[in-house]
């Protein structure tokens, strides 16, 4: 008898589930530092990670079971916990470091800014210390597991970048070779699970499927088509959407505000200290109104952190009003099919940092993504016939759905749930249904040890889902000069989307040339919109794409080739079992191959 | 003894869940969020003694520091209470001048919080189902650890009477394990001072 395993390695918690032949899927407690003087147990390992001062723990503080050496840093509750108090020290949004590409990934820049941090770590090794965490806990659970069967869930909207780096940091953690699966995927694969033969009921051939993910600080957008006939359905991932970061987070900090200022208004300011508390107290209240609509305000306590609790506490009121206004309203407005969010904060500058969603408004990135589904699934023919053919192109100027599938810890509020519905259906001009039976907290991790299950055993229905992007690499024009114009860059299509697991692709019927022996820039591009683009096919500006990633390397010239020489090349795109796209050159005459792997690294 | 006090921090604790819910009646507010503080310790401290005592560590093993003490993992649960739920500055606060606003308002901190640490650490249910009011019958053999009679009772049972508070129990226990096995003190502290640091 085997176990499977799940790994939710999310932005704000972490989770793991496992999976028996048995049939068994249960979420695995997690051992982790609860606080300064003990360990203890947690279905979530908060992804949290606290670097603390020389002198803030004498004896080495809180060890864990596993652990022998004193370690320079804790992970889960306690780091969540304490980081809140020394924000300086809290490394809290690794991945979302993980996938920005303007970071350095590999380098030690986390915690962001912060001035009092002696070693700081990288997005990689903030990855690879909570799933080291995670692999402790799932040892002590299952001493003797097989851990080639797990998969770690990722968000759709990684690219191919933060994809291979997250299985860099399962190697590095001692995973060993493990599988990535998207997250609202890995929502849908839970959802079978829980609905067991009951799933096929609420869904049929034709229909175009929304799972709509918002987290503590993220929006994931994924559309998956449900195609076959004869009652063998077949279902495939057909559209992913950005990264955004934009979520529950930022409605209690927005509500906070709004209590915050009504109390200045009253004649009160509150100190730093005591905001903090005002967005916990925010979060519960908010939670109460949207659940019980007979609520009509929620009292807030914030205490201050004296010790005299009676007599400065502070007394606010969160009303049914603000919540409807900010939360309802503000980041779930009834909008038209054609408001788009605002990309950028007017000005030239922006603070560096993490790229936060400019616009709160998630009923427009929700327009945006099915807008652009729509754009790419037109350059298609084979999508065009996965969404039952070009009428739905027609309805509407947005690719739109049939069913949603909620999930993230916002949609745990009925309100919120039938608000997206409502504005779905308004676009759609007929009701959009959800589809029931979903469990927004831990449906991620207990659909991926589903799915290590599935596909160990190759029993139950897969999501047809290859590369969520097709991929360019730029290349030199050959065009002559013209004085006052630089060529344009032109972009090779190396890889299509939807290139499956396993998958090669050579492309043929071309020749390259490749400067070996000098410094040489490599230009790397991706698009979400454009399924039609076929590998080998050379667009003329690569202005139209997004750019990546750049690669500065010298490449050694082969045996018998001198430096500064161009060196005949075969280029073929892979996509290997584990989901990692490489792009190989092959010099035929050498032997040489050399491969870029899309978390640029040559090897 | 320990079933007295499993039962009396029940009957505190069920006081306070009463009170809690009646805000009307939070003229008594305060004094029964303390008199929950004070049963959940006593809850607490009779399921330490009920946990059967680890084998002692054989004397051929390599020394190690002794095992945590059952005070030291009081004082930590007590510690827990603070941080979340701010029971000590309450209790410890002069309350005689504050008005029952001021003593609400900081109820609502010590219930969010000591409310959290219980529904993390404890899995705790009603003994009894049957609405408070209702009548029932104990037979003999009943499980008199489980109920704690009033009023004029015979020398047997079958008792009849009526439901006053259905009890609590608490099916599990997970707080966290002590792990500063070299502390300097017996215990750790309840709150360490906080000083908000401005620069060096």
């Amino acid at each position: 008898m085997s176990d499977y395993f799940g790994i939710d390695l999310g932005t704000s918690n972490c989770a793991i589930a496992r999976a028996t032949d048995a049939g068994l899927l249960e979420i695995l407690p997690i051992t982790q530092v609860i606080n300064a003087s003990g360990i203890g147990e947690r279905p979530l390992l908060p992804s949290s990670l606290y670097i603390p001062a020389a002198g803030e723990f004498p004896e080495g503080g809180p060890k864990l079971p596993w652990q022998e050496a004193e370690s320079h840093w804790f992970l889960g509750t306690f780091a969540r916990d304490r980081g809140v108090l020394q924000p300086d020290r809290l490394i809290a949004s690794g991945k979302s470091w993980l996938c920005h590409p303007h970071a350095d990934r590999r380098g030690p820049i986390l915690p962001w800014g912060s001035t009092t941090v002696g070693k700081k770590l990288s997005p990689l090794e903030v990855s690879r210390e909570l799933l080291a965490h995670l692999l402790a806990n799932i040892r002590a659970a299952s001493p003797a597991a097989k851990l080639e069967h797990a998969v770690i869930t990722v968000p759709a909207s990684f690219d191919e970048v933060a994809r291979a780096l997250t299985l860099e940091a399962a190697t590095q953690a001692g995973l060993g070779v493990v599988t990535l699966l998207e997250e609202p995927q890995a929502a849908f694969y839970a959802w079978t699970e829980n609905q067991g033969a009951e799933w096929r009921r609420q869904v049929k051939s034709g229909d175009l499927l929304l799972v709509c993910d918002v987290g503590g600080g993220t929006a994931d957008f994924s559309l998956i088509a449900v195609t076959g006939k004869d009652g063998n359905l077949a279902l495939e991932r057909i559209a992913v959407g950005e990264h955004l970061l934009l979520g529950g987070d930022n409605m209690d900090l927005a509500l906070a505000h709004a209590v915050s200022e009504k109390l200045i208004a009253a004649g009160t300011t509150l100190d730093e200290w005591q905001f903090l508390a005002l967005v916990h107290a925010v979060r519960a209240a908010k939670e109460a109104l949207l659940s019980n609509p007979s609520l009509q305000e929620t009292p807030i306590s914030i205490p201050s952190r004296g010790s005299r609790l009676i007599a400065s506490t502070i007394s606010a009121v969160l009303t049914r009003g603000d919540v409807q206004q900010i939360a309802v309203d503000g980041f779930f407005p009834i909008v038209g099919d054609d408001e788009m969010p605002i990309l950028r904060r007017a000005g030239g500058l922006r603070e560096s940092g993490l790229p936060y969603a400019a616009d709160a408004a998630i009923s427009k990135h929700l327009a945006r993504f099915l807008s652009r589904a729509k754009a790419n699934a037109a350059s298609s023919p084979q999508l065009i016939e996965a969404i039952g053919g070009s009428a739905r192109l027609d309805r509407s100027p947005l690719l739109l759905p049939d069913a949603v599938l909620f999930n993230g810890g916002v949609f745990n509020a009925a309100a919120l749930r039938q608000r997206v519905l409502e504005q779905l259906s308004q676009w759609a001009g007929t009701p959009i249904r959800e589809l029931e039976g979903s469990r927004p907290d831990h449906a991620v991790a207990l659909g991926a040890a589903a799915y290590a299950r599935l596909r160990a055993t190759g029993e139950g229905l897969r999501i047809k889902s290859g590369t969520a992007r097709s991929y360019y690499i730029g290349m030199e024009s050959s065009a002559m000069a013209v004085p006052g114009r630089r060529p344009a860059t032109k972009a090779l299509c190396v890889a299509p989307q939807g290139m499956e697991e396993g998958s090669r692709l050579e492309i043929s019927g071309q020749e390259f040339f490749l400067y070996t022996g000098e410094a040489s820039e490599f230009r790397f591009f991706q698009s979400e919109v454009r399924a039609g683009d076929q590998a080998g096919q050379m667009l003329p500006d690569a202005a139209e794409l997004e750019e990546s990633a750049r690669l500065q390397i010298e490449i050694p010239p082969p045996a018998g080739h001198q430096p500064g020489e161009e060196i005949p090349v075969r280029l073929e795109a892979r996509v290997t079992e584990l989901g990692n796209l490489e792009l190989h050159f092959l010099h035929p005459a050498s032997g040489e191959n050399w491969k870029l792997e899309f978390n640029v690294r040559l090897q | 003894m320990k079933n007295s006090l499993i039962a009396s921090g029940a009957v505190l604790l069920g006081l306070n869940a009463a009170s809690v819910y009646f805000p009307q009646q939070n003229l008594t507010l305060a004094a029964q969020t303390v008199s929950a503080a004070i049963g959940m310790v006593l809850v607490f401290l009779a399921i330490r003694r009920q946990t059967p005592r680890k084998p002692e560590v054989a004397a051929t093993s390599k020394p190690t520091t002794p095992p945590p003490r059952a005070e030291a993992e009081i004082v930590a649960f007590l510690a827990l209470l603070q941080e979340h739920g701010r029971l000590v500055d309450f209790a410890k606060e002069d309350i005689a001048a504050a008005s029952d606003a001021q003593i609400g308002s900081a109820a609502r901190v010590v219930h969010a919080g000591c409310r959290k640490v219980l529904d993390e650490y404890f899995d705790i249910a009603p003994l009894q189902n049957a609405p408070e009011g209702s009548s029932l019958t104990l037979e003999s053999g009943y499980d008199a650890h489980t109920f704690r009679l009033l009023g004029s009772v015979p020398e047997h049972p079958p008792y009849k009477g009526k439901l006053l508070h259905p009890g609590w129990i608490a099916q599990s226990v997970k707080l966290p394990r002590l792990t500063g096995t070299t502390e300097t003190r017996p215990w750790p502290v309840l709150a360490p001072a906080e000083v908000e640091v401005s620069g060096n």
